[in-house]
């Protein structure tokens, strides 16, 4: 596998989607290929990131009180 | 139908634990019925398996169980082991039917009464291999009496790979609420196999056993169940879908871009999912069911509200990759952290819609391409490539205000 193969399926790779046998050869392209393997290192990042900032918020507690009130006449 | 469970009796743990329910089920069966059930000469010994139960892998014969109504049980009562591990700590049948006995002394009594549905019948001689035992009186209980032929209906079914996996979802979710597994399990048959199942149930009871009156039996079985329904839809529905509320509006809130039609558009949906609640196959993939449905109900709101739809070449969108801009001076993506949240969920809402509901759900969400491929009705391999395009997509727009607020050198593109 190659580097521009390899970050075409870089986040296939990062999201656990590949085949396993595709997922072997990034694996071995990443641990060989250090430009590769930061720029896993960046995405990776910035997955988790993103998630992290998304994911504060919850439904406000007057939304539930409606839900359940609509639902079940609570 | 069918009730199952990894042991115990049902019916007890059920009512045990669900006061509720039992005062419900002897209120629906009138005295009269269970007068009928119990005359003497309806049931026929058989001293096999009458009552079986399905019990993890196996299914347990009769002879595992607990008798029912034995005086000995009733006057010594104390949890006692059986080889199924079955209601060691649970209160027994017997003690709460002991209560109707005192109102209706059971008629008949030695010869044996037509709950057979149990083990060991009343007055017949015990298989030798056990101790013998003298059981004078067994009043029916009609809830028993369901119960067992609900095994019965499941015994059936459960040669079908459906009925398989719903007793094994069943044992997985449903240890405690026994009886209410069953009437659930049921309920999630069609029709065709519910009656199928019954029937079944029905005509393999042992002779003895079946009551004379199939109407009379398919009411008693039928009433409980049906007027325990709407309890068990709330409870599941509670369950399986309220737990996905905080998804449902982060989701509704991207979608719409504002707090006001998140919160509509979530009570709709989930109106919407207590109504068809029926139709969705419990234990399955309720998140994604869900979201489905919020999305047609953001679809047909926002054709409604709007004339003029996106109208993105979404093909036109010519993502950069970001990362051979920040490589040199910050391959770590430090900038990112001076982000705050607000700024990235401005950024996602920028995107195409298109492209903003497949990131939301995967990355905000964690679900999979191919539950995103069901959701948004794309192939997986679209999903793919909307992905990879919307992330890059936000990361140049975070770039770009990254080095807008300074956070890195670099040069807008």
């Amino acid at each position: 596998m190659n580097c521009r193969e390899c970050v075409e399926h870089l986040y296939e790779f990062l999201d656990r989607e590949l085949t396993p046998e595709l997922e072997r050869e990034v694996r071995d392209h990443l641990e060989d290929c250090p430009p590769c393997g930061e720029q896993y290192d960046f995405e990776e990042l910035f997955l988790k990131f993103l998630r992290a900032r998304c994911r504060t918020q919850g439904a406000p507690a007057e939304l539930k009180k409606r839900v359940l009130r609509e639902l079940f006449g609570e | 139908m069918p009730r199952i469970g990894p042991g115990g009796s049902p019916l007890t743990r059920g009512t045990a634990t669900r006061p509720a329910t039992d005062v419900q089920h002897r209120a629906l069966v009138p005295d009269e019925e269970a007068q009928q059930l119990d005359e003497p000469g309806a049931v026929e010994s058989t001293g096999r398996a009458v009552g079986r139960r399905l019990n993890g892998d196996r299914i347990a014969d009769a002879s595992d169980r607990e008798p029912l109504l034995t005086p000995q049980v009733r006057a010594e009562y104390h949890p006692r082991g059986t080889p199924g591990g079955a209601m060691t700590e649970q209160p027994r049948r017997g003690m709460r039917c002991q209560a109707r006995h005192a109102r209706h002394p059971p008629h008949g009594a030695a010869r044996g009464a037509a709950a057979g549905i149990g083990e060991h019948e009343i007055g017949v001689r015990p298989p030798a291999h056990q101790p013998q035992q003298r059981f004078d009186v067994r009043p029916l209980d009609p809830r028993i009496f369901a119960h067992e032929l609900l095994e019965f209906g499941q015994l059936h079914l459960h040669g079908c790979r459906q009925a398989q996996a719903l007793h094994e979802q069943f044992v997985s979710e449903l240890a405690e609420p026994i009886f209410d597994g069953g009437i659930e399990i049921l309920d999630r048959l069609e029709d065709g196999e519910r009656d199928d199942a019954v029937h079944h149930g029905a005509r393999n009871l042992p002779r003895g056993a079946l009551l004379r009156n199939s109407l009379c039996l398919t009411s008693l079985l039928l009433k409980p169940m049906t007027n325990a329904l709407p309890d068990l839809k709330r409870e599941s529905f509670e369950r399986e879908a309220l737990v996905h509320l905080d998804v449902l509006y982060r989701v509704a809130l991207r979608l719409s871009g504002n707090p006001s039609d998140a919160d509509d558009l979530v009570q709709e949906t989930m109106l919407k999912a207590y109504r068809a609640w029926d139709q969705y196959e419990k234990g399955t993939n309720a998140k994604a069911w869900l979201l489905t449905i919020l999305r047609h109900a953001f679809i047909n709101e926002y054709r409604r509200r709007t004339r003029h739809p996106e109208t993105v070449d979404l093909d036109k969108i010519e993502p950069y990759a970001v990362f051979p801009e920040v490589q040199d001076e910050d391959p770590q993506g430090a900038f990112f952290d001076r982000i705050v949240d607000d700024e990235v969920l401005r950024a996602i809402d920028q995107l195409p819609v298109a492209f903003r509901e497949t990131l939301v759900l995967s990355d905000v969400e964690g679900m999979s391409y191919q539950e995103i491929a069901g959701i948004l009705e794309i192939p997986v391999g679209t999903v793919k490539s909307r992905l990879f395009r919307a992330r890059q997509l936000l990361q140049g727009k975070l770039y770009d205000y990254a080095v807008e607020m300074g956070y890195i050198k670099g040069s807008p593109a």
